[in-house]
């Protein structure tokens, strides 16, 4: 029986029923399987009124190697002495995983067909995940490495590899993160909640891989405001920071001299050697 | 036409009406011809009006003005805290030879300028009837967080430090930036942006050209006929220049081009210039 044919063989009836189901069915298939709307405005939830410290720790049994441990128990000290490691965003750089997983202000999501972009005010952040496509061949490492996406139903996985090596899992421990650092999430929403969890893999500073949830709730009457990291770059910021690589030293600093502030910034362009030895990291 | 087939018609219509509603609630809205990555066709130095004439600066202002471009000639650019990756401030972002995206949402027109990653945000009216009814009721707050490395080296101890004012959900805060505060309306095809709430310490081009806090910017961006984006920009700043004043800038959609991860304190670290020099 061809296909042209069928019209005449079916009853009238049947052929009703089934082009209304179909019809039907396909506008539940589309509810179900559409993608979740991200658009707008979001607050990380666990901020005052909830456990604030949570939202900087990646997770309470973080599975360090025993040289990683050595690198986190060092970290620790430095800061309890009030010698911290000059981190990504202690020099406002982009932070990364770090960024994604402890907005301290609200959060703009941006969604198109293509591309779904986060936007934080604080650390200020412009993280793009790109949607179904797939990661080039050779990703250029970057602080936010290189984020594609893709449905499953109305949850997103986004998957994250490329990263700098410049930055820190969480800001509590700057616990280390290398090149191979792999980031998977699952963003769902319910309500006026978002989910994502977070799964990091990264075998060269851990034993397995380990995962996080962050909860982040609409916030639509928000606002970002700018967040201006490097708009006064005071030397006593600073002076008192442990610079593990000379790549995050200041260029250009207001001194503070006899606790009054110069007028003008000053910046020294770093040495050949340096600008060499930055350049091959 | 029987019975029948005259109610099949009307189910399956009906059918078809909620099916094609849920396959479009997903696809972006309005004036989304303005989503794109856009690049300036004449990067701008020193910035005319739309007569071609110089800026009318004020006496005061002038001098400031000429020191500014005295200073850069002798290599000195402390006057610009662009020098030192600080936020380059509007409208010079527009004005400079560095990419940006546009995504138009519904209740948002975001710029992503590539330049030092810097986002910015256009609240629509929409998104903006909170903060009408709270300046009204005079509830607008004042914030005051302290730099993160202050946070940070605080050190002993950390949590309560982290407990900042401007960080409670219920906050709604606002104060002068470099980018200032962005709203804006659709005029038919026309994106009106109204920018006010500066900070002084921002330059409105590389050349120098000076503005106070008092600053308005008014962009009025549209399309053109041959797929330019047009905007014709207005500086209202009393303080600076005898009368308001316009200039007008294209841009070029580039299709090819993505904004990449542009981190100016690395590129001031390995020598480069933190603003690229208009050729």
């Amino acid at each position: 029986m061809k296909w042209w044919n069928a019209r005449k063989r079916l009853p009238l009836r049947s052929l009703c029923a089934l082009s209304v189901t179909a019809a039907l069915l396909f506008a539940a298939a589309q509810a179900a399987d559409a993608p979740a709307n991200f658009a707008g405005m979001w607050r990380n939830e666990m901020l005052p009124g909830s456990s604030i410290g949570a939202m900087f720790e990646f997770s309470a049994d973080v599975p360090f190697k025993p040289a990683t441990q050595k690198i986190v128990d060092h970290r620790k000290a430095l800061r309890a002495t009030g010698n911290s490691v000059a981190t990504a965003h202690l020099m406002c750089r982009p932070t990364g995983v770090q960024g994604m997983s402890s907005p301290r202000g609200p959060v703009l999501i941006v969604q198109t067909p293509d591309e779904l972009i986060f936007i934080s005010q604080e650390d200020r952040e412009v993280r793009r995940v790109h949607l179904n496509q797939r990661h080039p061949r050779n990703v250029k490492p970057s602080y936010n490495g290189n984020s594609v996406g893709h449905w499953e139903g109305a949850t997103l996985v986004i998957d994250t590899v490329g990263f700098n090596e410049r930055g820190v899992l969480e800001e509590k421990t700057n616990s280390p993160l290398s090149s191979q650092a792999h980031l998977v999430e699952r963003l769902s929403i319910e309500g006026d909640r978002l989910t994502d969890v977070m799964t990091i893999e990264d075998p060269v500073y851990y034993t397995r891989p380990f995962s996080t949830t962050r909860i982040w709730r609409r916030s639509p009457d928000a606002h970002l405001l700018d967040y201006d990291c490097a708009e006064n770059p005071r030397s006593d910021d600073v002076e008192n920071l442990t610079f593990e690589t000379d790549w995050f030293k200041p260029v250009c600093l207001r001194y503070i001299r006899d606790g009054a502030a110069d007028e003008k910034v000053t910046c020294k362009q770093p040495g050949k050697k340096a600008r060499a030895a930055a350049a091959e990291r | 036409m029987n019975e029948t087939t005259a109610t099949c018609r009307i189910l399956v219509a009906i059918a078809s009406m909620i099916a094609a509603i849920t396959a479009t609630a997903a696809e972006p809205l309005t004036r989304e011809q303005f989503s794109g990555v856009w690049q300036i066709e004449k990067p701008i130095s020193a910035v005319r009006t739309v007569s071609g004439k110089r800026p009318p600066l004020l006496p005061e202002a002038a001098k400031i003005y000429q020191e500014h471009v005295a200073a850069r000639r002798r290599g000195d650019t402390s006057f610009d805290s662009a020098t030192w990756c600080a936020a380059a401030g509007l409208p010079r972002l527009m004005l400079m030879s560095y990419p940006f995206q546009i995504e138009v949402q519904p209740k948002y027109v975001v710029f992503l300028h590539e330049w030092n990653w810097w986002a910015h945000v256009v609240y629509l009216e929409e998104a903006m009837a909170r903060r009408f009814a709270k300046a009204q009721s005079g509830n607008v707050g004042v914030p005051s967080a302290p730099p993160p490395s202050a946070i940070d080296i605080a050190g002993a101890k950390p949590d309560a430090a982290l407990a900042l004012p401007g960080t409670d959900p219920g906050d709604d805060i606002f104060e002068p930036s470099a980018m200032g505060f962005s709203t804006g309306r659709w005029e038919g095809n026309v994106l009106v942006v109204d920018t006010s709430d500066f900070i002084q310490s921002t330059l409105i081009d590389d050349a120098g050209l000076p503005h106070s806090d008092q600053m308005k910017v008014t962009e009025r961006l549209r399309l053109t006929k041959t797929g330019e984006l047009e905007n014709l920009i207005r500086i209202e700043d009393p303080r600076m220049y005898e009368e308001p004043w316009e200039t007008r800038v294209t841009y070029r959609r580039d299709v090819s081009r993505k904004i990449r991860e542009d981190v100016c304190l690395d590129r001031i670290a390995n020598g480069q210039a933190a603003v690229r020099s208009v050729p």
